[in-house]
């Protein structure tokens, strides 16, 4: 079952496309990362989902509701938090919990202790007195405390220094089992460790989305040695990504790469190749030679 | 509604010293006003000039600082709100922002109301009625539209742009709009009355719309293009109300059902001079018509509220004149119109046409009260508490205060006039409403006094109908009119 799901979602700002029939799902129980460029349409396609911008075309749905018919009851299941939320500043940390608190009928006080306690929040100073890190993880704290089925979280690790990330993330993990956790980061390497789905957001266009296992089985560096430099085949394959050539050496990215068929089909279009070397790549690699790939066909 | 409640209180402790302030604001007001007197001394003068102070500039702002700052609590335009993806009830919301004004304005002016009458010399429930529609006036027509400019913009430094923006137009518009007001100059109150309410209606429909697209759907493109067209039409429409419908929405208002049909104007050349009037300004000539009326109920009297001319040139043109205006001795009424001198020379020989429209109110049941003029303030049945203030040798005023508005027609007659002050001097207020519109609950005002009076009748009466009569009359020579 999908918590969200969106059918040709699209959003304008005047003559600026930033979501462009946008087909997404998110399967109940998954972490789903959202990454892509700056700009790629990450945070509009959130701020979409939690309709706090109206879609210009399409649909979505949150938790089996359209996202335009989200209220009070969707809510009260949904965790919210935002890098450039704009927090009620005048409240203390311990205000903030007690003030949310009758909003929620599953908000539960001992967990909300613990956030607290856990988290190292300051309970008596006024937000607008914390750091960046410590705003964001009072958020957390007072979207975590009613056990929400959906979590959604839109650059939460922006600007935060490692300890504050790990701890976020430690948070995250530790007290959403079971809840559906989206979020949206350019941290690729915090994401790799703890998502279990990605989908690639570019210009708008959500390029893929899948399991992480899948995406880091049909991602591989190939790097080919020659005696020589050889002549490029042509046409280029289309998922071979962003291929560099320097001297007798030529390197490119796999995106579909299949242990039993991309051998051979290395060595049918490279005979002269010395050496074939295969590596898998880690999250961000994959995600900068997309990227390239994406700016080169622009 | 629990909702609604924890939202207020948390308002509450968010805005506790801006309350704080206010509340003061409002209590030394309430003191202020209480004692204001129309007597003149210098003691009177910085009472009554602190609570004008308060009542026209300072509590007024205060309101819409604090309206603004309630709302603002949970900001409703842009995209990165804390509250707008937390468990809200619009309803809730809403609910308890109008409770917020509710308590913290309406509930201490209407405390201050009932202070203020008290101290005055009336009795706060004597009218409920004006007192409610006191309340409910300024909450719909003043707080109202504040909340919904609140609701439309993210900082009070934005409200007080976009009121510079209306003043800014306001000025512009009654400079491009000024020649109609010259050309109709609308008779008394009736007009004014309507205009009011029609401009008050736009404001609280706007205020209302905005308000719930806001809430409910944050369509703050929307709700910003209907404050704009609200305010467009607040700009023109009390401008552009028909006169006709004015005149016609308040005899609907009438449940009397005096027979006018014997009531009619007549065109009187022989009704010899007009009554003196100052110079007609330089370059044009007061062509002054007179109008008899015939055929008043007996115990009735009739008063012209409005009165329109057309003058037609026998090509069929209409003559073109700077200003109309009525004036009402008792039997003929004299209608002034100033035409351009070169103009008048060309055509004063020819016949024209003239076509009059009277809007007349015919008032009855009258009630007289004697006053001698001297001692404290006095009571006066239908009037209200009246004071005479020697304001210096050859200077006095009678002034008159009453609960929430004035009578609808008051008759006050000297028992001597001079040169500057004539006998009798009329007071209209047709308004259909219980309570004039203002902070004040006390509605004043005054009348000068004829030198060496020592006494005055009050006359009050009630209107009774609405008519309106047309003459033509074809063939006018304006020659025998000026003068």
């Amino acid at each position: 079952m999908s918590v969200v799901r969106t059918r040709e979602l699209s959003k304008s700002f005047r003559h600026t496309h930033a979501v462009e029939k946008l087909n997404l799902e998110i399967p109940e129980g998954s972490i789903f990362a959202l990454v892509g460029p700056n700009g790629a349409g990450k945070t509009t396609t959130i701020k979409t989902l939690m309709n706090i911008l109206r879609p210009s075309a399409g649909t979505a749905e949150v938790l089996g509701t359209n996202s335009r018919r989200l209220g009070a009851a969707e809510f009260s299941q949904i965790g919210y938090v935002s890098e450039n939320q704009e927090l009620p500043l005048w409240m203390t940390v311990d205000y903030l919990m007690s003030w949310l608190r009758p909003f929620y009928p599953d908000w539960d006080n001992a967990w909300a202790e613990e956030l607290l306690r856990q988290l190292d929040l300051p309970r008596g100073r006024r937000l607008q007195e914390l750091s960046r890190g410590m705003r964001i993880k009072a958020a957390l704290a007072s979207s975590l405390a009613y056990h929400p089925k959906l979590i959604v979280l839109d650059e939460p690790f922006a600007g935060l220094d490692s300890l504050v990330r790990d701890e976020l993330i430690e948070a995250l993990l530790e007290r959403c089992a079971g809840a559906t956790v989206m979020i949206s980061s350019h941290d690729l390497a915090e994401i790799e460790t703890f998502a279990s789905h990605i989908g690639y957001l570019d210009d708008g266009c959500l390029r893929f989305s899948e399991e992480m296992s899948s995406l880091a089985a049909r991602f591989r560096e190939i790097e080919i040695t020659f005696d020589e430099p050889p002549p490029l085949p042509t046409p280029w394959p289309q998922g071979w990504l962003d291929p560099t050539q320097s001297a007798a050496v030529l390197r490119f990215v796999d995106a579909q790469f299949n242990a039993d068929s991309t051998p051979a089909e290395i060595r049918q279009a490279f005979p002269s190749a010395r050496a074939v070397s295969i590596n898998p790549m880690p999250l961000r690699a994959i995600f900068v030679s997309l990227a390239k790939s994406a700016r080169k066909a622009a | 509604m629990r909702q609604a409640w924890h939202i207020f209180l948390k308002d509450v402790r968010r805005l506790r010293y801006e309350l704080i302030v206010i509340l003061a604001m409002t209590a030394a007001y309430a003191w202020l006003q209480g004692h204001w007197s129309p007597l003149y001394s210098a003691q009177n003068g910085r009472v009554n000039l602190t609570a004008g102070l308060l009542r026209g500039f300072l509590l007024p702002m205060a309101w819409w600082y604090l309206a603004s700052l309630a709302v603002y609590g949970e900001p409703l335009p842009g995209d990165r709100q804390f509250w707008v993806t937390r468990p809200y009830r619009w309803t809730s919301l809403l609910g308890a922002k109008l409770l917020f004004i509710v308590a913290f304005v309406n509930f201490p002016l209407l405390l201050a109301d009932c202070f203020i009458l008290t101290l005055q010399g009336f009795h706060p429930w004597a009218n409920p009625g004006g007192l409610l529609w006191h309340e409910v006036a300024v909450f719909a027509v003043l707080l109202l539209p504040m909340l919904a400019l609140a609701c439309i913009t993210t900082s009070f430094a934005r409200v007080v742009l976009v009121v510079l923006a209306i003043i800014v137009s306001i000025v512009v518009l009654e400079t491009v709009l000024s020649p109609f007001g010259d050309a109709m100059m609308v008779g008394i109150s009736v007009g004014g009355v309507w205009d009011g309410s029609l401009v008050c209606l736009v404001l609280l429909s706007a205020a209302l719309a905005i308000m719930i697209l806001q809430y409910r759907a944050r369509r703050t493109g929307v709700s910003r293009m209907i404050f704009v067209a609200a305010v467009l039409l607040v700009l023109c429409g009390g401008r552009i109300l028909p006169r006709d419908t004015s005149f016609a929405l308040q005899s609907c208002l009438l449940k009397s059902h005096l027979d006018t049909a014997s009531i009619a104007a007549v065109f009187s050349p022989g009704s010899g001079p007009p009554p003196t009037e100052s110079p007609a300004p330089q370059g044009t000539v007061r062509v002054s018509l007179p109008v008899r009326l015939y055929g008043v109920p007996s115990g009735t009297t009739a008063v012209v509220d409005a009165m329109w001319t057309e003058l037609t040139l026998p090509n069929g043109k209409p003559l073109n004149t700077s200003l109309f205006f009525g004036e009402t001795p008792p039997d003929t009424v004299w209608h002034d119109a100033l035409v351009e001198r070169s103009v008048f020379e060309r055509w004063k020989s020819t016949p024209v046409r003239l076509h009059l429209t009277i809007h007349l109110t015919v008032l009855g049941n009258p009630h007289t009260e004697d006053m001698p003029l001297g001692g404290g303030p006095r009571r006066v049945p239908g009037v209200g508490l009246c004071e005479f203030d020697l304001q210096g040798p050859d200077r006095a005023a009678l002034s008159c205060r009453a609960p929430f508005r004035q009578p609808a027609y008051v008759l006050a007659r000297f028992d001597r006039y001079d040169k500057e002050v004539p006998r009798e001097q009329q007071r209209v207020d047709y308004s259909p409403y219980p309570a004039e519109f203002g902070i004040s609950p006390i509605s004043e005002y005054s009348w000068p006094v004829p030198t060496g009076a020592t006494t005055l009748a009050f006359t009050t009466m009630k209107p009774l109908a609405h008519i309106r009569r047309e003459l033509d009359i074809p063939k006018v020579q304006l020659a025998g009119f000026a003068n």
